[in-house]
């Protein structure tokens, strides 16, 4: 018996030896994990195709993991797990940037480059990837919606909570513009925080109907506040009478995109996210100068700010009627 | 007078009343017909799974796997009619019947394993969490058959409200009225009805006297699943899109509103009446917080101060009339 399990013990060891020894001889490419938020949704589906064909093109082994709960303690153990396994540089998109700080820090210090995305100013991080600019696209969102009312009458607007930071800083940046470009545009109420849910949002706007007869029309972050506000404009027979317009995923924004319901939507493409991450990251891998700004291929040109270790891309999607069907997500 | 007080169910209606006169005096638009049907269809969800979870709570158990159930019904019904057939009764069916399936899976754990009902329906809410995001891809279905979207834009007794708008009465609240139906004859006329009240006021004598426990709990719970089947159903035939991971906060909404209506939450008592009146209180607070220009801040705490409220009204009662009930006693 104890010979037995000598064996098993020496073979499974020297079994462990050779495996080593032959990742190691493959270790020529750059391994480079890309942590998402939360694994198996639409979104970091695509994100994960942009990180893929990264990896194709630039010859690393880049590949996507994340937790299937948008748990921040479960990125950090990921983060540890590959200091521990010693990758060349990850790539996250944090689900809560103070959480992650630390073991960022003690990847830095190990040489791991660290890259993340939707993180501004993000501690311990080499670069931060942004694929938008905030300001052109919170006045993107509501000069359109400006435009659509002539420039005055009652709107409202929806945000997937009063507590994401991004929304709310499109929401204030747009509201801000309209107040100095077209003070005639009138704002309701209180944003209301609706916009990640199409059964609350298709309420809320019903609601609002009743309670705002001057209503003209919504503006919603968050991407399933259009749909349904636009199912309660349909529903009411408002279609060509109102204005909806905000964040929407393309593919379940197409039928109302097409019917009028919606009158467009705008984005970025979590594929670029991904793609420019870990291009970034094999760059600051390979120790390679970045100065004011950069050339990714088969993407575009990024604008450095090297104070605040930001790397901005300008890619806003415009989503309308016309070209809907033209997105793979 | 006294009597109407004194029923548990009556203070909520009292409550429904006193709101609905605020609002409509800071805006007359809430007693507009159509202001009230939406309110009525926006709620026919949650109004279906609360008459499911009235007789669970009733009973003394909970069910906090109801919206695990309610996604991964809309997601299978989704699919169903992609792959299958657009058939409404057969939809309904295939709804009903997977719902109840799932119900019963948590009743007869319950049952058998003996397993307090909410660690085990925590359990099974996070196995069919699980299970949904890993055959769905949490990808969205947003191509129902044009049939079934029609079917969700269906009314009856279609009323002109001027200006040549008709206003109908949408077919979800029908199935809200037939799960009332059925969940009041259940509770006043059969047997197992009877079996839920006394398992609730006190489980052994219930048993002493020649109730079944399991078999009661497992068609409960089958019952709660067959509700939250049929909620499904109607969920999806309002919304028209079937996606997977938008569901966490309805069991709390399931519960609250059952326990608002004077259910008891520990069981023994709960009626139909005052669980539909918990349904309409609920829902005229939201509706008529925005009617009013109450702006988004300010919604949750009035939301919550008025549950509480209600709520106090109750529990002062139930001391007053245990005091009366002492007197008799000495």
């Amino acid at each position: 018996m104890k010979k037995s399990l000598r064996i098993l013990v020496i073979s499974c060891l020297i079994g462990l030896l050779i495996m080593s020894a032959f990742t190691v001889s493959a270790a020529k490419k750059l391994e480079i994990p890309v942590i998402v938020k939360i694994i198996g949704i639409p979104w970091f589906n695509e994100f994960e195709a942009g990180v893929k064909k990264a990896a194709e093109k630039f010859g690393v082994n880049a590949y996507v993991v994340g937790p299937t709960q948008a748990d921040p303690a479960q990125q950090v153990k990921m983060v540890e797990d590959f200091i521990a396994k010693g990758v060349n540089g990850i790539v996250v998109v944090p689900n809560d940037a103070n959480a992650l700080t630390p073991v960022f820090k003690k990847a830095q210090s190990k040489g791991i480059a660290i890259i993340t995305n939707e993180s501004p100013n993000q501690p311990g991080a080499s670069w931060d990837i942004e694929n938008i600019d905030n300001t052109a696209f919170g006045v993107a969102n509501f000069k359109k919606m400006a435009e659509l009312m002539g420039g005055k009458g009652e709107f409202a607007v929806f945000v997937g909570g009063l507590t994401v930071p991004l929304h709310n800083l499109w929401v204030d940046i747009g509201l801000d513009y309209l107040k100095k470009n077209y003070p005639n545009m009138k704002l309701v109420t209180d944003r209301i925080p609706c916009g990640e849910d199409a059964d609350l949002s298709h309420t809320k706007t019903l609601e609002l109907l009743q309670a705002y007869p001057n209503l003209k029309g919504i503006v919603s972050m968050g991407s399933l506040g259009p749909i349904g506000a636009a199912q309660a404009i349909r529903e009411k027979g408002l279609i060509g009478k109102f204005n909806i317009l905000g964040t929407v995923i393309p593919k379940q924004a197409a039928q109302y995109l097409k019917d009028g319901s919606l009158q467009y939507g705008y984005l970025w493409d979590p594929a670029d996210s991904g793609y420019a991450a870990v291009y970034m990251a094999m760059l600051t891998a390979q120790k390679k100068k970045i100065g004011n700004e950069i050339q990714v291929p088969g993407f575009g040109k990024g604008v450095i700010d090297q104070k605040n270790k930001v790397v901005r891309f300008n890619a806003i999607m415009d989503i309308n009627k016309k070209n809907v069907d033209s997105f793979t997500f | 007078m006294k009597y109407l007080i004194r029923r548990r169910e009556m203070v909520v209606f009292l409550a429904v009343l006193f709101i609905s006169a605020v609002i409509y005096l800071n805006n007359h638009n809430f007693l507009r017909l159509e202001n009230i049907i939406d309110i009525l269809k926006a709620n026919t969800v949650l109004g279906i799974m609360a008459m499911g979870m009235l007789l669970v709570i009733i009973m003394g158990g909970i069910d906090v796997s109801v919206g695990a159930i309610l996604a991964a019904v809309t997601v299978l019904i989704g699919n169903f009619m992609l792959t299958w057939s657009d058939n409404i009764i057969l939809i309904f069916l295939i709804g009903g019947l997977c719902g109840a399936t799932l119900g019963m899976i948590n009743g007869i754990l319950i049952a058998e394993l003996k397993i307090p009902p909410i660690v085990l329906t925590l359990g099974t809410m996070s196995i069919i969490n699980g299970c949904i995001l890993y055959f769905s891809k949490g990808v969205y279905i947003n191509n129902l058959p044009h049939s079934f979207t029609e079917f969700g834009r269906l009314t009856l007794f279609r009323i002109p409200v001027g200006n040549g708008v008709m206003v109908g009465f949408p077919v979800q609240i029908v199935f809200f009225l037939t799960a009332a139906i059925l969940t009041w004859i259940i509770l006043k006329f059969t047997l197992i009805g009877r079996g839920i009240y006394a398992m609730g006021g006190n489980p052994d004598s219930a048993v002493r006297i020649g109730y079944n426990r399991d078999r009661i709990t497992i068609f409960l719970y089958s019952y709660m699943g067959f509700m939250v089947g049929l909620a499904a159903v109607v969920y999806t035939s309002i919304i028209g899109l079937v996606g997977a991971n938008n569901f966490s906060g309805v069991m709390l909404q399931v519960i609250a509103v059952v326990v608002l209506g004077g259910t008891n939450i520990l069981g023994g008592a709960g009626t139909v009446f005052g669980t539909a009146m918990g349904v309409f209180l609920m829902a005229i607070i939201n509706n008529g917080l925005v009617l009013m220009h109450i702006p988004a801040y300010w919604q949750k705490i009035v939301a919550g101060m008025v549950i509480i409220i209600v709520a106090s009204i109750d529990v002062i009662q139930r001391k007053h009339s245990e005091r009366e009930l002492n007197k008799v006693d000495l």
